[in-house]
């Protein structure tokens, strides 16, 4: 599981460059949703402080953000939200550059890759204000009644 | 070299259960309304026997279990597979250690994700240790 590429921006068609952000009203909705199966992620839990205030996984809403999930799904030819193929999350894999604060827009670079009719692996590479990297992210879906 | 030995487990911790709330809830906040985790009959046509929960939302419980663990200061990788659904219902048993220690205090940690006594996740977190900070 533990590759040099982990994370990685790795190969495909860029689909986009798009502007994504982390937004305080939204990192509070999704960490209470987390909270509710996990109570010790809860702000005002008395747990081991974190450094953080995003959530580790935060990054991941970006994929659902109107224009990014468009040019996702208008590339992958399905519209899973609609009664097509099923969109089944197989693999995660986020590697953190620097840590991302609350309040902050970001340049998401979003490239999709094909290695097999019913895979689909999305990349996305995150840069800040200034160009730094600050998360990637690789993503590998199954595409289950997308078979040929 | 100070902090964690290799070996050395994490409290289990068991999350859930998962109820349809929960992923709705989850849904809403992370924008991610696909049909698959609310609709019975897309879930069993796409080959599962209930409604499963979310991948993301497991990962994201078990970022916050690898976070919440008190020697773990930055996180610098996460990666999951999701090996077997978590069901509408099930509870959900997080495990994790030590399994190897890089340098410039790095830390790597697998962890587990059980639901009714099966894998559902995999993973491995790199994390720099606080001790080493």
């Amino acid at each position: 599981m533990s590759t040099p590429e982990s994370g990685g921006a790795g190969d495909g068609r860029e689909l986009g460059r798009f502007v994504v952000r982390t937004a305080p009203e939204r990192i509070a909705a999704f960490r209470a949703s987390i909270a509710a199966i996990f109570p010790a992620a809860a702000p005002e839990s008395a747990a081991a402080p974190v450094e953080a205030a995003v959530p580790p996984t935060f990054p991941i809403v970006w994929l659902a953000e109107p224009e990014v999930r468009g040019a996702l799904l208008a590339a992958l030819g399905i519209d899973p939200f609609a009664g097509g193929a099923a969109l089944i999350h197989l693999e995660q894999r986020i590697a953190y550059f620097a840590p991302l604060e609350p309040g902050r827009a970001f340049e998401a670079a979003v490239r999709l890759s094909r290695p097999a009719p019913e895979r689909a692996t999305v990349s996305v590479e995150v840069r800040d204000a200034e160009g730094s990297i600050a998360v990637r992210l690789a993503s590998e879906f199954l595409l289950r009644g997308a078979e040929p | 070299m100070s902090g964690p030995a290799v070996g050395e487990r994490l409290p289990a911790v068991m999350v859930g259960p998962i109820g349809l709330a929960d992923i709705a809830a989850y849904a809403a906040a992370a924008g991610d309304d696909n049909p698959l985790h609310r609709d019975p009959e897309i879930a069993r046509r796409a080959g599962f026997a209930a409604i499963p929960a979310p991948g993301m939302l497991l990962m994201a419980a078990m970022s916050e279990y690898v976070c919440r663990w008190p020697p773990a200061g930055s996180l610098l990788r996460l990666d999951a597979k999701f090996v077997g659904p978590v069901f509408v219902g099930d509870e959900v048993l997080l495990e994790a250690r030590v399994a190897a220690r890089g340098e410039g205090g790095a830390c790597i940690l697998r962890l587990t994700a059980k639901a009714r006594g099966k894998l559902s996740v995999v993973a491995e977190a790199e994390i720099r240790v606080r001790s080493a900070l």
